[in-house]
């Protein structure tokens, strides 16, 4: 009776059972399956929900056949929590059918085909496990015939089939899951602190809110690092050192294009034989991705022009049309994967690992480390089976039984654009979004019919979907709703958009108009600097006009100040921040813009 | 002897204005639409957010204002316009259907609120009134709900599409009639850009209501662009001025003067005004193909682009252009080098608008150079220095 078990009980009662540290797919996770089996969380999450590599990655949820052969363990736990989500989210999830080609290259070329095949034998085994077809193998023509597009000679090919998933929806559901299961859930708010007692147990987080500049503490009787890349950071702010919490940061990118290009994703080999991909996602295509060690700013990873080249070099030689396309935007991300010294980044594990930092001293403790987006709901698992066995519970998991929000009916998104009085389009985009909250959505057009007028005419957005964000989804900059509804992401890069929801994120938040045009401006400014790699010939004029028209709008970009401190994703600092452009001329600082190439 | 202006923008129709005034003989090509056909309506000689231009409007640039009968003659002070992105932003100039809210400082001005995609007046109203000039000036914005002849139906019109319905008399009388008595019948009218994608159908509306109304700024294809278009052809028609529409391939001088494919003729001197990266004049270079530029003219001519003080010259990337390194702001920097005439390193050939290198990419720019170039052309062949 004289442990720290006594202090808890007696001295002390935390706010919460578990604190949450990361907002990406597996805090999210956590989040969800604690407050099923009756714990009370509270969630950080220093940027955005699916800021880092939960809202960067591949968008698909897949069986993961390439780490088949040295690491069918992941394959397997992929597979089958794949099918798992599948059931808990069916409105989140499309099939993304794959084609592989086999080149005729080298004597070898048929036997390179007959091991594939056979390679997808053994795949098929654990497709079953989530829903997925088995593969077929294609005869040269037949794989012309599925995509016309296909250049070079071939001896054939085969198709697999995997699921694609928007990455930022699936961490919402579980944090609105999580929510309305009574967690508290902070977006922008950073912890500053791990909160340990003297005899090194945990007793909470300091936090503060970047966006209001608040701090405040809350205590619990268990911190979870779940800040993948970051998790070495988050650590230290327990004062453990980085070996106590190491992963190994992988960057990888991916170049998205204005439309869907192909109607079956391709995988192909790089020039360094790495294997790379186009897949049809959502509304676009997408190519993707590098893996290469990262020691950048985790807040701010950008794709460079030489990774963009890399890939679109490697697709261009099997689909030379991913020339002639109009690319208008990269995201990137930085995977946690599990430390190794040696191994290049593709032979990386994708395991994940739960570290008990009671080994470290510091008892309440834990970091998830490692993990990828098709298994986050097993790891989830694990970290609670291990939180459960510390409070000394026998309650199992049942998150991969229960609907996420909006999974739990299929809705007919024609119907729902019909009855909503909504172009088809717009309603399908929502109901994939949402799906049964997408109900919810389109009621508010019946209390306010403005709320019908499409806010980004490229995704397309209705007013409607950005207030229901910003007041259900925890959005709170035109980032943050972007990030949520794809609005502002398409061709026109947000220049016909960004104004309009800065506008409503300003007044719906309680920030002056003035607030919303720099918010608008920020995402503007960011999206644009996410382009640039891969900006050819095509955006190129695009990108001129909208320079053009943000200005005429808004004023230049290039004046924001931003804050010199740490605050948040936005630079909207607390005591006010920048100047308005009225205001910013007259303090006589000229504006940047002779920077040229003699620099 | 003939000159050839290439561009039917700001900057060729300025050049062809003032070649015309002078009696020379004016070819004008162009093919599409460019920057001046996507412009917001204000137009400006330096960039609006930078410091204040202090220099008045030129008396021949006032006259070609004039001319084309689309824009208000500039006053001594700015003007003051509305842009929907909730800014109150300062304009040399502006296409008359704009309201310029200078001279209704320190008034209430009612905002049009119907129902429209993309157009919260109660909002924009909110943005507006708490603006820097709104406040110092104690001018006031409010929603005020008006029902627009025909209603409901015109809720789902395309923004164009509901401008072109003041185009008809009948309805723009209609409008008057309701803006008119909108309200207290007095306080000045702002609404969205809806006043007609002809010259003068803003005027008909105005007169109808009997108070001072007027529009926002337009977005890009909005309607202050097709009025300027459409000012263009009237002018043109009655001008003179020799108009034939196709894209110029090469400009190739020769001893009697230049040849430009594929229009018939010598010319004794042509005046380049393509437009920059938005009207397709300069071309981004990148991809597998290897350009060796970053930057190209859209026809074959004997010019180099200039970037950042420098000749755009070998890109050192094999696959071409890189953005990410050159900066965003190359798109709006690279050009062409011309001295004050507007003469570029090839006698007798001059560039005019965005073509031209580290100039601001604005309508009073063109207008300016177009007319300088335009003298430059008249006063006979001279070489630029190096």
């Amino acid at each position: 009776m004289d442990d720290s078990m006594t202090i808890e009980v007696a001295g002390e009662r935390p706010d919460v059972d578990v604190v949450v540290i990361g907002g990406g797919v597996n805090g999210a996770g956590v989040a969800r399956d604690c407050t099923q089996r009756g714990l009370s969380v509270a969630v950080f999450e220093r940027n955005d929900i699916a800021f880092g590599a939960s809202g960067n990655n591949s968008g698909m949820i897949h069986g993961g056949p390439r780490y088949l052969t040295y690491d069918p363990n992941v394959t397997y736990s992929s597979c089958l929590d794949s099918g798992h989500i599948q059931r808990i989210a069916p409105h989140l999830l499309f099939r993304i059918p794959f084609l592989m080609p086999v080149h005729r290259e080298g004597r070898s070329a048929k036997l390179a085909l007959t091991l594939l095949d056979a390679f997808f034998d053994l795949y098929d085994k654990y497709q079953p496990l989530k829903h997925g077809k088995p593969h077929a193998r294609l005869t040269a023509d037949e794989l012309q015939q599925l995509e016309p597009g296909l250049a070079g000679r071939t001896v054939g090919g085969v198709s697999f089939d995997e699921w694609g998933i928007d990455g930022v929806r699936l961490c919402v559901g579980n944090l609105v899951d999580a929510a309305e299961a009574g967690a508290e859930v902070r977006v922008h708010t950073t912890v500053t602190e791990i909160l340990r007692r003297e005899d090194g147990s945990v007793r909470g987080v300091r936090y503060r809110d970047l966006l209001t500049g608040q701090s405040g503490e809350r205590t619990s009787k268990v911190v979870v690092n779940a800040t993948g890349a970051w998790a070495p950071l988050t650590a230290a702010l327990g004062g453990l050192v980085a070996d106590q919490a190491r992963i190994r940061p992988g960057k990888g990118i991916h170049v998205f294009f204005d439309r869907r290009l192909t109607n079956y994703a391709i995988a192909v080999r790089a020039i360094d034989g790495r294997q790379v991909f186009l897949e049809p996602w959502q509304n676009m295509s997408v190519i993707g991705t590098t893996d290469t060690d990262y020691y950048g700013d985790l807040d701010d990873v950008v794709a460079t022009t030489a990774e963009v080249r890399y890939l679109i070099q490697a697709v261009a030689r099997v689909f030379p049309a991913i020339l002639e396309a109009r690319a208008i935007g990269t995201w990137a991300g930085v995977r946690p994967t599990l430390y190794d010294w040696g191994p290049d980044p593709d032979g990386l594990s994708r395991e994940h690992e739960v570290v008990d930092h009671a080994a470290h001293g510091a008892p309440g403790l834990y970091s998830m480390i490692g993990g990828k987006l098709a298994s986050y709901r097993m790891f989830a698992e694990a970290m609670t089976d291990a939180i459960c066995t510390r409070f000394g519970m026998q309650k199992a998991s049942r998150t991969h039984l229960t609907a996420l929000p909006g999974g739990e009916e299929l809705v007919d998104p024609i119907a729902l654009a019909e009855d909503a009085g909504i172009e088809a389009i717009a309603g399908a985009r929502l109901e994939y979004r949402h799906g049964a909250r997408s109900l919810r959505i389109v009621e508010r057009l019946a209390r306010d019919r403005r709320e019908a007028a499409v806010v980004c005419p490229c995704e397309p957005v209705l007013e409607a979907e950005v207030r229901y964000v910003i007041a259900h989804e925890w959005a709170q900059t035109v980032d943050d709703v972007s990030r949520r509804t794809r609005l502002g992401v398409g061709a026109c890069g947000g220049m016909r958009c960004a104004a309009r929801c800065g506008a409503i994120v300003a007044q719906m938040t309680g920030r002056s108009p003035l607030d919303g045009q720099r918010m608008a401006l920020d995402f503007l400014e960011t999206a644009a600097r996410r382009r640039m790699s891969a900006v050819g010939p095509l955006q190129a004029r695009q990108e001129a006009l909208s320079l053009a028209s943000i200005r005429a709008e808004l004023g230049s970009t290039r004046v924001i100040e931003r804050p010199s401190g740490n605050l948040g994703p936005t630079g909207l600092g607390p005591s006010g921040g920048p100047a308005q452009p009225e205001e910013r001329q007259s303090d006589g600082r000229p504006p940047d813009r002779v920077r040229g190439a003699a620099e | 002897v003939t000159v050839l202006v290439i561009g039917g923008g700001f900057a060729g129709v300025a050049a062809a204005w003032a070649l015309a005034r002078r009696g020379r003989e004016v070819l004008l090509a162009w093919q599409g639409a460019g920057a001046s056909a996507l412009y917001s309506g204000a137009l400006d000689r330096q960039q609006w957010d930078g410091p204040p231009d202090p220099r008045p409007v030129s008396r021949d640039v006032e006259e070609f204002l004039q001319t084309l009968d689309c824009w208000a003659p500039p006053g001594t002070v700015a003007a003051r316009l509305a842009t929907s992105g909730g800014l109150l932003r300062p304009a040399r100039c502006r296409d008359r259907a704009l309201l310029d809210l200078e001279p209704l400082r320190g008034r209430r001005i009612d905002v049009v609120d119907i129902a429209r995609p993309g157009w919260d007046a109660a909002e924009l109203a909110r943005a507006w009134s708490a603006s820097h000039w709104a406040r110092q000036t104690r001018t006031q914005f409010r929603a005020l709900g008006v029902v627009l002849p025909e209603g409901e139906s015109l809720s789902s019109l395309p923004e164009g599409e509901l401008a072109a319905r003041a185009d008809d008399p009948v309805w723009a009388h209609a409008l008057g009639d309701v803006l008119g008595a909108a309200g207290d019948g007095q306080a000045p009218l702002l609404c969205g850009p809806w006043l007609g994608l002809l010259p003068g159908s803003a005027e008909r509306v105005r007169a109808r209501a009997r108070r001072p109304l007027g529009e926002t700024l337009s977005a890009p294809g909005g309607p202050a662009g097709f009025r300027f278009e459409a000012a263009r052809d009237t002018w043109l028609a009655r001008s003179g001025v020799r108009v034939q529409r196709g894209l110029a391939e090469r400009v190739l001088p020769t001893a009697g003067g230049f040849e430009v494919a594929p229009f018939s003729g010598l010319f004794s001197e042509v005046v380049l005004a393509i437009g920059g990266v938005v009207g397709g004049g300069i071309r981004f270079l990148a991809g597998p193909v290897p350009a060796g530029r970053s930057f190209a003219l859209s026809l074959a001519a004997p010019l180099t682009l200039r970037l950042g003080g420098r000749e755009v010259t070998l890109e050192s990337g094999v696959l071409g252009a890189d953005l990410q390194s050159l900066g965003r702001d190359a798109i709006e920097q690279v050009g062409l080098l011309v001295d004050d005439d507007q003469l570029t390193q090839t006698p007798g050939l001059f560039a005019a608008g965005e073509l031209v290198a580290d100039r601001p990419r604005t309508a009073l720019e063109a207008i300016y150079a177009g007319i300088s170039a335009a003298r430059g052309a008249c006063r006979g062949r001279a070489s630029i220095n190096p």
